[in-house]
């Protein structure tokens, strides 16, 4: 409940994670690219 | 007497034309550079053997001496005052010495001058005092230490440092001077019986948790004080020396941690559960209200430094994929170098104000130590002039040393992975994993800076 009740504060430094949602996307299609390239080979 | 006031990070209002959030995107935009960077310049290891040129020639035992004996007249000074001082920590030297002096001050001496902590180590001093008074006596050599246990690694060193931590950002009475002297003496008795049983240099290198601390911080400067005299060397190149014992990386994650919590906890959010958690442990579990909120800190403490030590796993988990015959716990030890770097650029961009502000107050505090009306160097009257860096001034030093400790921490870790794989491309490819640990902590860092700046 704490943590719902204070949600602006959560959203509002939210924006700052921005760059690691990219990062966190970017790394997430690599591992599967490369879990697919060791399938295939 | 001029009163000084203690606080941690005093910061006031910044006048900054962009949102702050703006510098941690710009931030990440400088990681993803750097990472393609040294992907195309940074094919093959550079940094080792480490190439080390004499500066200029002294001999070491005259400066373990003069060193040694200044630290342990420093520490004999801090606890006397520590007991026989006023016990306000406005006005008496210990806790301002202690939390200032010693604890930022020598991680910032370590960046610029190597291990200094290493040359003026108090308890070191006495026991090496000591060991050459019974090899005098003896008139042969002490008995042979016992053997360190393997295992022990570096953990006595992170729990060192996490209770110091504890110390400092969550006990109540953190800045009560008779109860840092009892501290600093029980630490240097610990200390030395360790050394006693382990030897000296072994007990210094591995479980001494301040001589680890900043013997880590002293692995990244371009100087290094060896036996024979004064080198220079390239930055970050002594990191590739460490031995990688258990405990390195639980100490570096308590380190990150620990700084990470001391700016969240002066930030909305956690002002908003703190409360909420101190309730909890009073009403549920019946504590009283000043326990209730130090349990309730120390659950913000262990969080913060879980937090770390979960990114870095899932960095370590990433970089398997492409190197899976290695185990989990032997990629994390051969990297953890990369966090050195971030941990003193999270202490560098915390503490700044602290030194700047809170460190003129020595001038005061060394003329009067106890707090007692003295003036024995005539500066007791000094002040602080908080005009001698701006709050934005503050800003662009914390933005500059957290974007630059984590390139450094990327340098490090590139390095590693382009002596350790046989082709850069799966180096490089390896990094991709460190690149994501950078940048959360690089935008972890901005925003509790941010949020502190804003409470």
């Amino acid at each position: 409940m704490t943590v719902l009740a204070h949600a602006g504060h959560w959203i509002e430094g939210a924006i700052f994670a921005a760059p690691v949602l990219i990062v966190a996307a970017a790394l997430g299609i690599s591992a599967f690219r490369e879990k697919r390239r060791r399938k295939r080979s | 007497m001029i009163v000084i006031p203690f606080a941690h990070g005093i910061v006031g209002k910044r006048d900054i034309p962009i949102p702050d959030y703006v510098f941690g995107w710009a931030a990440g935009v400088v990681l993803l550079l750097s990472f393609v960077g040294l992907a195309v310049l940074w094919p093959k290891p550079i940094l080792q053997p480490e190439p080390a040129k004499r500066l200029c020639r002294f001999p070491g035992v005259l400066v373990d001496v003069v060193c040694g004996a200044i630290g342990v007249a420093a520490f004999v000074a801090v606890v006397y005052a520590g007991f026989a001082g006023v016990q306000s920590a406005e006005a008496n030297v210990a806790p301002t010495f202690v939390y200032v002096t010693f604890w930022v001050g020598l991680a910032f001496a370590s960046l610029l001058f190597g291990n200094v902590f290493g040359a003026f180590n108090p308890w070191r001093a006495v026991a090496r005092a000591v060991a050459f008074v019974a090899r005098s006596v003896s008139g042969g050599p002490t008995p042979e230490p016992l053997r360190y246990p393997p295992w022990l690694g570096r953990w006595p060193a992170a729990v060192g440092i996490l209770l110091f931590a504890w110390l400092e950002l969550v006990y109540s009475s953190r800045d009560d001077p008779s109860t840092l002297a009892i501290l600093a003496l029980a630490y240097a008795a610990v200390q030395l019986v360790g050394m006693s049983l382990y030897g000296i240099n072994t007990w210094t290198d591995r479980a001494d948790a301040f001589a680890v601390y900043f013997g880590l911080f002293g692995r990244i400067a371009a100087l290094e004080r060896r036996d024979d005299g004064l080198y220079v060397r390239a930055p970050l190149s002594a990191l590739f020396r460490l031995d990688l014992v258990p405990g390195t990386v639980a100490l570096l994650c308590v380190m990150i941690g620990s700084t990470s919590f001391d700016g969240f906890s002066n930030g909305t959010i956690w002002n908003d559960i703190a409360p909420d958690l101190q309730k909890f442990f009073v009403d549920d579990l019946g504590t009283s209200l000043n326990s209730g909120l130090e349990l309730a800190f120390t659950v913000g403490l262990l969080f913060m430094i879980a937090f770390v030590a979960a990114v870095y796993r899932i960095g370590v988990a990433g970089m398997r994929l492409y190197d899976p015959d290695r185990p989990a716990l032997v990629l994390a030890r051969r990297f953890v170098i990369s966090l050195v770097p971030i941990a003193l650029a999270y202490v560098i961009a915390h503490y700044f104000s602290l030194l700047a502000y809170q460190g003129q107050g020595m001038a005061a505090l060394i003329s009067d130590p106890l707090g007692n009306g003295s003036n024995l160097l005539g500066t007791a009257g000094a002040g602080i002039d908080y005009g001698v860096v701006s709050a934005s001034g503050i800003w662009y030093v914390q933005v500059a040393a957290l974007v630059v400790g984590h390139v450094a921490g990327l340098m490090v870790a590139h390095e590693r992975a382009v002596s350790d794989y046989p082709d850069t491309g799966t180096a490089v490819r390896s990094q991709l994993w460190m690149l994501g640990v950078m940048v959360v902590f690089t935008s972890l860092g901005l925003w509790i800076l941010s949020a502190a700046g804003q409470a």
